[in-house]
């Protein structure tokens, strides 16, 4: 990303909340939906509770659009997008913040500082500082792709997602694997699999390991409970995929056996991991996320949003991690990662109008029934539907997004606040909610696993695609994936999960 | 001096025939070869003939292309053994050469201009109908991992036919066909008729 670009961005950004400045001297004297406003200002006390039974269903519009845009723009226009993708984030921002804040002014100041406080910005802090340590891991050398080989590759990359994340685990361990088959004559397969397990299931087992699941743990949903909630689901969905990994990759190593012979063996380097430091330095990270969750030293309030010191405390200790691996790992080291911070800045950029524009849709949802999206709510029933519903659509969506959209559908459905969530999933007591822990459970796994399912599933499935791309490898297309691999490969998969857990 | 083939379609089942025709070569010492069909991808029988042979109304075809006058010689032994074996030649046809179409398209420019050397410089006798041009294309700012807005820093793609004497075309297909880069159509054959 050049800097021409990212200073319009901010350029745009100032000039936005200039407009609102310019605005706030305005009367709010049209008809717009005052009477929502009014309503909703006169329900809440001004900080917007219960705004979700006064907003209209169209003010979701803006973040359907958003998330639209990123799932069609890369594959309709990629050079459009891939230049202008933060003003697009910020257009669908502005057009969702501007009404929103004239007609509903302190509440919806209030709502916009929460989110980007609260969600936003932990969020962004996180996936910085995994993307950059994991950025300074490099697994060097060559081995030969068996299928052995390659199934414990894609074994050991499943285990990392959890604990590096998958955007993290995929960068480092997808070149290691494109090395080892660089002479293998099928490999396509081999790169759908790492995207079905490395890059979207394996990250199902702690918060760090998928955006979803820590912005679960933003929201109150306690660091291991992912980990043993979804463990069962996990490893079903990891081994039945491995077997049929093994199965298909045998097949066509024994098909292309005596070719490989004629062609001799690649050369051969020792494998090595090197910048292990940075492991020391991702459970630095792992440990402040798991002291945010425990210990409760007090709270404080910034621009009237109600703040933890942990947290505030996590942010800047996983900030200071960052910079730490940015300072003792070698720059060779992280150019041979190829990294640079353009997937952060994208990350930012998207999720600023991802965090604005979902504002509405989660208010209305916590609104339960009585929001204008009650209808979600009849039709959405029991864990089943949660799964499959929250899964299609983060195949299709980004799954982070949905995930909270869903958490709040559960606990609009239960009438539960998210305080009362640590409670509601800890197992024998008398606040344990079995509704809810069945509902979280499928929605987790439906955003995380499903993920896999198409190219816009998760970010890491078009990078695991770009990258193999550059190497060789003839990827398929966006509906050739979903025909030749996600459908027949992984839905059947999803079924199984869903007769044996939902 | 190249060599002249012939096509000989016969009706019977592929193993039978390719068993008595490569026992006919080795047993008689003959220098000749036998390509069959549906090894070589070669594309011997159009949309109507394929609805034919579902409908069951046209029995199982083997194209056997052979070379050297092997085709004379096989139908006089075939037609001496007409009734133990169950095959008939149904014709003989001169082939003048073959084609294919290709396409290909990488992301990596290394393996980029392997395709474009190997395209561009093709075997002595093969040629490269007009129309091909591979096209190269450089996005400067595109260089390093992308994961929400992919755009690939280098790209070259082309599409094209080549055609030529049958052998070389043959052997210029099958150096090609295990690169999954390439996406190559059928062989399809010239005949002298």
């Amino acid at each position: 990303m050049d800097t021409v670009t990212n200073k319009k961005f901010y350029i745009g950004l100032l000039l936005a909340v200039v407009a609102l400045w310019v605005l706030q001297w305005i009367d709010p004297s049209m008809a717009w939906c005052s009477s929502h406003a009014e309503g909703a200002a006169a329900a809440t006390g001004g900080h917007g509770d219960e705004i979700g039974k006064h907003l209209p269903v169209w003010s979701i519009i803006p973040f359907v659009g958003i998330l639209l845009s990123i799932a069609l723009c890369p594959l309709l226009t990629p050079h459009f997008w891939h230049h202008h993708f933060g003003k697009v984030s910020l257009g669908w921002a502005i057009l969702f913040a501007v009404p929103f804040w004239y007609f509903y002014r302190d509440v919806a100041v209030y709502n916009m500082l929460h989110i980007y406080l609260i969600d936003y910005i932990p969020f962004i802090i996180l996936l910085w500082g995994l993307f950059t340590i994991a950025g300074g891991i490099v697994v060097r050398g060559s081995i030969k792709g068996t299928p052995l080989v390659n199934t414990i590759m894609l074994l050991i990359g499943t285990i990392l997602a959890s604990w590096v994340g998958t955007t993290g685990a995929a960068m480092v361990m997808i070149r290691p694997v494109l090395r080892a088959n660089k002479n293998r004559e099928n490999k396509v397969h081999v790169v759908c699999f790492f995207i079905f397990l490395v890059a979207n299931i394996g990250g199902s087992l702690t918060p760090l390991g998928d955006p979803p699941l820590f912005l679960g743990f933003l929201h109150n949903v306690p660091f291991f409970w992912v980990t043993t909630a979804i463990f069962p689901h996990m490893l079903l969905t990891s081994l039945i995929l491995l077997a049929l990994f093994f199965v298909l990759d045998t097949f066509y190593y024994r098909k292309e056996h005596e070719r490989l012979k004629k062609i001799g063996p690649l050369e051969r380097e020792p494998v090595r991991v090197e910048g292990l430091f940075n492991f020391l330095l991702l459970g630095g990270v792992v440990s402040m996320v798991l002291m945010s969750g425990y210990w409760k030293p007090g709270s404080f309030m910034a621009f009237g949003v109600h703040m933890e010191f942990q947290n505030l405390l996590r942010d800047v200790m996983i900030i200071v991690l960052g910079l730490l691996s940015l300072v003792t790992t070698k720059a060779e080291l992280r150019e041979a990662n190829e990294f640079s911070w353009f997937p952060i800045l994208e990350v930012a950029k998207l999720f600023a109008g991802i965090f604005m524009t979902i504002i509405p849709c989660l208010a209305i949802l916590k609104a339960g029934s009585e929001g204008a999206l009650g209808v979600i709510i009849e039709v959405v029933k029991n864990p089943a539907h949660y799964y499959w519903v929250s899964g299609a659509l983060s195949s299709f969506l980004d799954n982070a997004p949905t995930y909270l959209t869903f958490y709040n559908l559960a606990l609009g459905k239960l009438g539960l606040t998210e305080a009362m969530v640590p409670g509601a999933l800890a197992v024998g007591v008398a606040t344990t909610n079995a509704h809810f822990i069945s509902y979280l459970q499928a929605i987790s796994a439906g955003a995380v696993f499903m993920g896999a399912n198409t190219y816009i599933g998760n970010a890491p499935n078009f990078m695991v695609k770009s990258i193999a791309e550059e190497s060789g490898v003839n990827m398929p297309s966006f509906f050739g994936y979903m025909l030749k691999y996600s459908l027949p490969m992984l839905i059947p998969c999803f079924i199984i999960v869903t007769f044996v857990f939902f | 001096m190249l060599k002249s083939y012939y096509e000989v379609e016969v009706e019977g089942s592929l193993d039978l025939i390719k068993g008595y025709v490569l026992g006919f070569i080795d047993g008689r010492k003959i220098e000749g070869e036998a390509i069959f069909d549906e090894e070589h991808h070669v594309e011997n029988e159009g949309k109507f003939g394929q609805l034919l042979r579902l409908l069951g109304t046209k029995g199982k075809t083997v194209h056997v292309i052979v070379c050297c006058n092997l085709h004379d010689m096989l139908r006089e032994a075939l037609e001496n053994r007409k009734s133990k074996l169950p095959v008939t030649i149904h014709s003989v046809r001169e082939v003048f050469g073959a084609s294919f179409d290709f396409e290909y398209k990488t992301f990596a420019e290394e393996y980029g201009k392997d395709l474009i050397k190997t395209f561009g410089n093709l075997p002595e006798g093969l040629v490269m109908d007009p129309g091909y041009e591979p096209k190269e294309i450089l996005n400067p700012d595109a260089k390093g991992v992308e994961a929400y807005a992919p755009l690939h820093h280098y790209e070259v793609k082309a599409k094209g036919r080549i055609a030529g004497p049958i052998r070389q075309v043959m052997d210029f297909y099958g150096l090609v066909e295990h690169n999954k880069l390439i996406e190559l159509g059928p062989i399809k054959l010239k005949y002298g008729d």
